[in-house]
């Protein structure tokens, strides 16, 4: 049986909880979530008994039946001998070219959006070009290795010389190297691990189909060609025209072998369905996704259909094709809402119903769940107990300001409900004019313990993309009503969505850095002790002479201010070299900015948005408050003991202990730890951080948030001030406060978050834990609107929530295999909480279960009369 | 300040409980239940087990030659993702 809420005294009322859905009071507890998925057909709950998942933990895939394909690699790889000796941008074109024409093309039972992007639905691609070390660790293992091993071997021993990785080094100390690689201060850099985001301009090839930018393309030739040959020859002026003609004849090769892979399956959809199929339903839908297949995306998408399959081939080669990239990132419900309407309401093109929509999305998501991505082992830790980070937008306003909820968001959250998979995430956009009937799923996908949609603050973030406009070097930054269309580019922060301007490469923005080692080795004269054993930062000092606090602050700032430094030029060099060596013509041909100018999406940049993320922050800040408090303003300990303390991972310091811990902690509305971690965040994360200027000439802003870094970095920091023992993990994300030390409700802690001044960051996770009898209760969604109304006028940037039970994550770590479904957000990312370690669950598990009481009923405005 | 780098320096030594280089080892990190590849570069590693703090939590440490290094506490096998971090 469940157990019900205990009834509240609420304003001179007792309020009850009975379940909002009667029926639940019987199941219990333990297996709540494992009745809760109820695809929407019998296709799609058969295509989530049969999909390959491709989760990993701890640097292995959780399935053992993954293993890594050898096409990509070996067409690529192809590709770029033969075109020896030609500019590199066309080398990349035929690399894409020799993939796309040779590789296997895959169709599967059930299916109603095709293609996958390995020659089995079991396997991963690998990129040597982009990292030859995330590739030797593949074919290292007896595991995944690629076969045949030898040709592995060969083909990666050719890009040792090509990759980016080749290029980047020389810039670089090798101190500085082993600093960034070992992933305990700073995350490795893109160039070394080959992981990246970008946001696909999706819609040009929407609207226009890919054969029309094959005619913008040639046009431009054309007309340079026709510039050069003018009379009154003028070199500086005609003789770049010869770069971008280069380009834009790459981007006709791009999109020509695209439209041909596309053709080839849907030729292989005519074949099955006239030779093979025996079911004359599923023969019909065989020939219709031919017909799709042969159009689509040449031409423009008509239907819902259409731009589901478009979507799928876009994403494939933005994201694993023609380079590896993490990331879902567009704004679904705005993109599809066209072809929603003509599909199901206006039935012009593709009719169906609003059900047969549910449908795809859910087809959708189990693509997505079916995708393996050939990330490094960085990659494949950080990430834990999902496949790689898959976040789309939904929500929020359209240009024009009006709502841009509409029944196409419904559709999209519908599908993420009844499906339950742990990717991909959705992000909702919070804005006060967002229709309550959408906002009602929003809760729905909560509550039942999905982990997203995250929320964040629309208007917060629209300005955002106004701010970072200001920067652009070609004064062609968003528009007040492209501010409008932003989307996450990865889990946390906002980019622009759209025909161009959108992120292409992480080297813009994302990649971390760690506080809490940071704070670490501030205290052992930048040298860390607890993990490699090597000088990681600058000397700043022994503290035992640090006769202020400030002397320790500003020492800590400079260990800072070397690792930023640090990566974001590792970064911008990165950037440098994508654009030479990297290009990507088919990113390219369908971004209209890359078109128009005839330049690389890489080496592009009309938008700036730049950002990195510290991780585990909170660790940093609370050790600065312990210390503030215990050695410089009570002094009841001098800094050499607490140094021996640390040195002896507290073990015979119990009671010194004991006081570090019980120092106020962040996210209880206290105005002493609030005052010193407020400060650390703008003074230092994001003050020091927006010092530096990046590729785009736009300022570097903090995104705090932790993926499954905050473990990671766990394990590498040893014991720290605020009492964490070494090798626990970090504070779970962005500006969430260490987990079990928010003692005082969830409201104490938006008061605290809202103490730091939104604006002075890009964005900050907070995770919260809600109660599972209130939310399922009947007032659950009065209580938990009132809780959002109130986040959003605090002007806090965002919200995500775990609503599980303790019962129910004990009772899946006793019995793993009895709960598949269950679901946990782990940061930024949701996971399956049973493709996790224990060290990881046991993370989740220690977050306090924020129960309401009167007091935060009366903060968040809640009508008692509302609560019958 | 000499003295308390020193002092760091034999604490990361103390940390390393019996680590060792051993050319040529058979019983290296590499074959060893608890180390895994390092993060970015498969020749160096990281160390998960025999060194659990008494939390049972797991501190690693970076191996630098994962190839030659060994200690007492080696075990060939592989680790299980849920006793891992
Ligand atoms: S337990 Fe010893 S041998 Fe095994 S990985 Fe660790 S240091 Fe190497």
């Amino acid at each position: 049986m469940a157990i019900r809420h205990k009834p509240i005294e609420y304003k001179g009322k007792s309020i009850e909880f009975p379940y909002e859905n009667p029926a639940e009071e019987t199941i219990e507890d333990e297996y709540l979530h494992e009745s809760l998925a109820k695809p929407t057909t019998e296709r799609t709950k058969r295509l989530k008994a049969r999909c390959r998942w491709k989760h990993t933990a701890a640097g292995e895939f959780v399935e053992s039946s993954v293993r890594a394909g050898m096409e990509r690699m070996r067409y690529w790889t192809e590709g770029h001998k033969a075109s020896d000796g030609n500019k590199e941008v066309l080398r990349r074109a035929n690399c894409l070219k020799t993939l796309l024409d040779k590789c296997t093309v895959v169709l599967q039972e059930d299916e109603l959006i095709i293609g996958y992007h390995a020659e089995d639905p079991s396997m991963i691609p690998l990129y040597p070009e982009l990292s030859f070390l995330a590739t030797q660790d593949y074919i290292q293992s007896p595991k995944y290795a690629p076969q045949p091993v030898e040709e592995a071997q060969e083909i990666n021993n050719y890009w040792m010389k090509h990759s980016l990785l080749s290029k980047c080094m020389p810039y670089f100390e090798p101190h500085e190297m082993g600093q960034m690689f070992q992933v305990s201060s700073m995350e490795a850099p893109s160039f070394a691990t080959g992981y990246n985001s970008i946001v696909p301009p999706y819609e040009t090839v929407a609207e226009d189909g890919l054969l029309k930018r094959i005619e913008l393309a040639q046009a431009n030739i054309d007309k340079a060609k026709a510039e050069l040959a003018a009379p009154h020859w003028n070199a500086p002026e005609r003789l770049p025209l010869l770069e971008k003609i280069d380009v834009w004849n790459s981007m006709i090769i791009a999109d020509k072998a695209v439209i041909s892979w596309a053709r080839r399956h849907g030729r292989l959809c005519k074949i099955v369905a006239e030779n093979f199929e025996t079911d004359p339903k599923r023969r019909e839908e065989l020939l219709a996704m031919s017909e799709i297949n042969q159009r689509i995306p040449a031409e423009p998408c008509q239907g819902l259909w259409d731009v589901m399959q478009m979507k799928w081939y876009v994403y494939l080669l933005c994201h694993a094709l023609e380079r590896y990239a993490s990331g879902f990132a567009h704004k679904e419900d705005k993109l599809c809402w066209p072809y929603y309407k003509a599909s199901v309401i206006d039935k012009t093109f593709q009719p169906m119903t609003h059900k047969d929509a549910v449908e795809l999305f859910e087809c959708e998501r189990l693509k997505c769940s079916e995708h393996g991505a050939g990330k490094s082992r960085a990659y494949r830790e950080i990430f834990p107990g999902s496949n790689d980070l898959f976040i789309l937008t939904v929500g929020g306003l359209n240009r024009d300001g009006t709502d841009g909820c509409n029944d196409c968001t419904d559709a999209i959250l519908e599908a993420a409900r009844n499906i339950r998979t742990t990717e991909p995430s959705i992000m909702f956009r919070w804005n006060p004019k967002g229709r309550l009937k959408t906002k009602r799923l929003v809760f729905e996908c909560v509550r039942d313990g999905l982990g997203f949609p995250s929320i964040k603050n629309d208007e917060l973030n629209s300005h955002q993309m106004l701010y970072y406009g200001r920067f652009s070097q070609n004064n062609n930054g968003a528009t007040p009503e492209e501010a409008h269309d932003w989307a996450n580019v990865l889990c946390m922060s906002a980019g622009l969505v759209g025909r161009r301007k959108t992120q292409k490469t992480r080297s813009e923005g994302g990649g971390s850095i760690f506080p809490a080692k940071i704070m670490e080795i501030t205290l052992n004269d930048g040298y860390d002790w607890s993990y490699s054993d090597t000088q990681l930062g600058p000397n700043t000092g022994d503290p035992r002479t640090f006769d202020t606090f400030d002397k320790l602050w500003e020492a800590f700032r400079t260990q800072y201010q070397y690792a930023m430094s640090l990566v974001i030029r590792a970064k911008d060099v990165s950037r440098y070299w994508e654009g030479r060596v990297l290009q990507m013509p088919f990113v390219s041909s369908i971004d209209d900015g890359c078109m128009e100018l005839g330049r690389d999406a890489n080496e592009l940049s009309e938008q700036p948005n730049g950002w990195h993320n510290p991780i585990t922050t909170v660790v940093a800040a609370n050790s600065l408050v312990a210390i503030k408090k215990l050695i410089y303003d009570d002094k009841k300990y001098t800094m050499e003991q607490l140094l021996d303390a640390l040195y002896a991972n507290w073990e015979g310091f119990e009671e010194m202990r004991r006081d570090f811990v019980n120092v106020p902690k962040w996210g209880n509305d206290d105005d002493y730890a609030d005052g010193v971690i407020k400060k650390f965040y703008e003074d230092i994360i994001a003050g020091e951080m927006r010092k530096i200027t990046n590729y785009s000439g736009g300022p570097v802003m903090p995104v705090g948030q932790a993926v499954g870094l905050y473990m990671e970095v766990g394990s590498r920091t040893g014991p720290t001030p605020d009492g964490r023992f070494g090798g626990e993990a970090c504070d779970d994300g962005g500006i969430s406060p260490y987990m079990g030390t928010d003692k005082k409700g969830p409201t104490a802690v938006l008061k605290s978050v809202s103490k730091v001044d939104s604006t002075t960051q890009k964005a900050n996770l907070l995770n919260q834990r809600l109660s599972v009898p209130i939310m399922r209760s009947r007032h659950g969604f009065k209580i938990w609107l009132a809780y959002m109304n109130t986040w959003h006028d605090l002007n806090i940037d965002h919200v995500q929530f775990n609503c599980v039970s303790n019962a129910e994550l004990l009772a899946a770590q006793r019995e793993p295999e009895k709960h598949q479904d269950l679901i946990i957000r782990v940061s930024g990312f949701s996971a399956r909480f049973v493709d996790i370690s224990k060290y990881g669950q046991d993370t989740i598990i220690a977050r306090n279960e924020q129960d309401f009481g009167a007091e935060d009923f009366d903060f968040l405005n809640v009508n008692a009369d509302d609560l019958v | 300040m000499a003295e308390a780098v020193s002092k760091v320096k034999e604490l990361a030594e103390k940390r390393k409980v019996g680590v060792r280089v051993e050319s040529g080892t058979t019983k290296a990190c590499l074959k060893c239940r608890w180390g895994i590849e390092d993060p970015t570069d498969p020749s160096k590693g990281q160390c998960i087990g025999g060194h659990r703090t008494g939390m049972g939590g797991i501190w690693k440490r970076m191996i630098h030659d994962y190839y030659n290094t060994t200690c007492d506490h080696f075990e060939e096998g592989e680790v299980d993702f849920r006793d891992h971090v």
